[in-house]
Formats: structure tokens, sequence, C-alpha cells
């Protein structure tokens, strides 16, 4: 898919990862590695959605979704991310487009903050309609929800794909496109760690996969 | 006793439990949107009670979304035997701390990071996108078919569903962390050695540097709410600064 027809597509999949984090269905559609993957693929540049894919899903494993706290939302910013990556050497794409991927991955957490404001209004505009069991005021809810958490992560998307049309117009020099590079595949292994470390099983394990990981990687 | 009539319905919308989350109710209308259809089904003959029900329904609830259903089938089960209102609304409390915690041990710090390090191995194996598509239809097959089970759960043991779960393989959730961090550590020198890294492009020891760096960094930030995402994040202002002074 290329052009012009494949904005739309791509819109659409932003939108719909951004909804899988918190609303619907929660399938795991809006980890990095999935975004990614679906977007290079619909961009004819699979390599690029897999290693954009798996350095965002590192920096993913540091983050633990829960209840109200505040977290990254990385599905829409990880489209955007895969479109900027699709087509340079990695070099050159990765870093800037990891780094895309996280500014946008920051900018989502404060806007799913911004959906349930919004969400929390219109509860307490239909209180007595909810506590009169009126099934139409938990249904008119429930969409709206949808609807607003839908526009979020149409807006995320459109504001990724625009920032990789403004880095196509002025590139990072490629010292530095490389610099952030190593940067981005360095931070990724940090916060995989760390996440994993404060709350699993602690270090002895994550030793004992990084001695099969070397080694796996050594023979191959 | 009779059996829980709609729990497909009843599992599909679960799915969408926090559509309509607000730091008001939490998932409180999500409850009354799964819920609905079984209470219709329950109470269709009597409008008052379908509404009482309903409205209960919908007041504050927060769990893990993933372990919920327990919470839908064991409050339907409550309105079903007819409960007293307060007994239900204590119940619904009871259930929320607990399926919470074992829920997000369960899925957030086991299940998913589990998955997602295997998938993470498997794509910088060089396995392309099947890993990925392995990612997906486990967890999903796995959670339609454990959404289904808590939901018959809690249907069938009610108010004494905590009991049931304690007894359940649920509880050994946490035999999960050491298989995360094993896979996880896996997942690190794979992911910089077999993908990023293949072309040669980047690999020199400006990649050791900039690990130092993250690291140390990190870790010496780590008191003042830093993580990692925005520890590099500022580390590539530094950089970026940097390459423009030099210009």
């Amino acid at each position: 898919m290329t052009g012009a027809a494949v904005l739309p597509v791509l819109l659409g999949w932003g939108t719909l990862v951004g909804l899988d984090l918190v609303s619907f269905p929660q399938g795991l559609l809006s980890r990095p590695l999935v975004a990614a993957t679906v977007a290079g693929a619909l961009l004819g540049d699979l390599e690029a959605g897999l290693r954009v894919g798996l350095v965002l899903e590192l920096f993913a494993l540091d983050v633990l979704p829960i209840g109200a706290s505040r977290y990254p939302d990385f599905g829409p910013g990880t489209v955007a991310a895969t479109v900027l990556a699709a087509g340079r050497s990695w070099s050159e794409g990765l870093g800037p487009a990891v780094l895309l991927g996280l500014v946008l991955a920051m900018v989502g957490g404060r806007s799913i903050d911004v959906v349930r404001r919004i969400n929390g209004r219109a509860v307490r505009q239909s209180e007595a309609s909810l506590l009169s069991g009126d099934v139409r005021a938990v249904t008119r809810l429930q969409w709206l929800g949808l609807t607003t958490d839908a526009a979020r992560s149409l807006g995320l998307t459109l504001l990724g794909l625009l920032a990789v049309v403004g880095y196509r117009l002025v590139p990072a020099p490629a010292a530095l496109a490389r610099t952030m590079g190593l940067l981005v595949v360095a931070g990724g292994v940090v916060a995989g760690l760390h996440g994993v470390s404060r709350r699993s099983a602690g270090w002895r394990w994550i030793v004992l996969g990084l001695g099969l990981g070397g080694g796996i990687a050594w023979l191959a | 006793m009779a059996g829980l009539i709609g729990a497909p319905l009843t599992v599909a919308r679960c799915l969408a439990l926090q559509a309509a989350w607000s730091y008001e109710r939490m998932q409180g209308v999500g409850m009354a949107w799964a819920s609905e259809p079984a209470l219709r089904r329950l109470f269709g003959h009597d409008p008052d009670r379908y509404r009482a029900a309903l409205g209960r329904s919908a007041s504050f609830f927060n769990a893990n979304p993933f372990l919920a259903p327990t919470a839908v089938g064991a409050f339907l089960r409550a309105e079903a035997d007819e409960m007293p209102p307060a007994q239900v609304e204590r119940l619904r409390t009871a259930l929320s701390g607990p399926l919470g915690a074992l829920g997000d041990r369960l899925y957030w710090t086991g299940v998913v990071p589990a998955l997602s390090g295997m998938a993470v191995c498997g794509v910088a194996l060089g396995a392309g996108w099947w890993p990925v598509l392995a990612l997906l239809l486990v967890h999903n097959s796995t959670r339609l078919w454990l959404g289904h089970w808590l939901l018959r759960l809690g249907w069938t043991h009610g108010p004494m569903v905590g009991v049931a779960m304690t007894a359940s393989p649920l509880s050994g959730a946490a035999t999960l962390a050491a298989i995360v961090a094993t896979v996880a550590g896996t997942a690190a020198p794979l992911m910089v050695t077999g993908s990023a890294l293949e072309d040669g492009s980047l690999a020199d020891w400006g990649l050791v540097a900039a690990a130092v760096l993250v690291a140390v960094g990190f870790r010496w930030l780590r008191g003042r709410r830093a993580s990692a995402l925005k520890f590099t994040l500022a580390a590539s202002v530094v950089a970026i600064l940097w390459h423009l002074g030099r210009a």
C-alpha cells in the first residue's frame, strides 16, 4: 500500500491502537511491537516496523498501566514512528523514529487524563439517571467515552504524522541521528530491565536471562 | 440454581469495561454496561427491580479489567438471590481490591511482559512477524476463555467467590515473576545484537558508552521520579543541543 491510499488506513490503525490501551478491547494491539509491525506491513517496510517496535517495546516493559495512575500511550506514537523510519537506513532512521514515539507516548499519557476528565463531567451530569437505573444513560456514557477516546487517538496519530512531515523537511544530520540511535537502544535496554527488576523476582533471574540471551546471540 | 443466560454477550461487553472510565466511578459505568443484558434477562418481568439493580451496578468499582468478569458474575448472583442492597455494595467493595491486586500481578507484571518479551526474542532471532501474531492469538484467546470462566466462577459462588479464587490456580501468579525476569534478560542482548544493530551501523563502543551513560544517569536520578523514558529523552535533548552548538 503506497501514497495517499495508505494515509487513512494508518490513521485508522493509530485510532484503533489508541482505543485498545484502555477503552476497548485491551487486546495488546497497543503494544509497540504489534502497532509497529502492522504499520510497517501497511507501509511495505515490515523490517522498519519490527525494529522500531522492538526498541519501543522495551520502553513499554517499564510501564505499569493500572487504575488511576498516569502512564504513556505508546500506540499512536509508534505508528507515526514507523512511518518516520520506513525507507531509511538504520543509522539514520531508528533514533529519530523512536524518539518521536517516546515524545508522543508522553503526550498520549496526558491526553488520557483529559478523556477521563471529560468522562467524569458527563458522569456527574448523568448522576440522577444512573442512580435511577436508566439504561440509556449507561449506553450514552459508554459511547461518549469510546468516541472521545477514538478522537484522542486519531488526533495523536495525526499529530505524529505531521511531525513526520516536518522531519522530512528538516531531517537530523547523520551524526546526530546516529547518536540518537545509540541513546534509544541503550535507553530501551535500561528501561526494559529496570521495569522488570523493580516488580519481579529480582536480578538473579535477569542475569540468568542476560547470559542465556548473550549465549544465543553469540551462537547465532 | 438457574444458569447464567447470555454469558458470551456479558463477556464481550466486559471488553469495554473501561470505555467510560472516570475518576468519580472508575469502572462503575462499564460494570453496568456489562451487567445490563444479564440483568434484563433476570428481571425483565419486573422493571422496578431491573432499574434498581442496574443503578447499583453503575456505582464505584475498580479492579483489574481482565479479572473483572468475576465481580460481574458475583454481582449478578447476589442480585438474583435478592441479597440486600447494602450487602451487594459491600460485596463490590470487597472484591475490588483483591481482584485489582491479583489481576495486576497476573497480567501487567506477569502474562503481558512475559508474552511481549518472548515476542521480542522471536523477532530479534529473525522469525519475522510470526511471534507478533502468536502474541496476539495467545493473549486474546486465553483472555476470552478466562473471562468466560471467571464470569461462571463469580455466578456459581456469588459472595463466596473470594474463597473460590484463592483455591484456583490464579493465586499462584507470583511464579510468573521469575519467567518474566528471565525472558526480559534474554530479550535485551538479542534485541541489541540481532536486530537494531544488525547492519553494523550502530555496533561499536559508542553503544556501550551510551548504555553506561543512560544506566548511570538513570540510576542517579531514580530517587527523583525519573523513568528511563524521560531520561532517554533528556539525554537526546542534550545530544541535539551539543550537535547544534558544534554546527
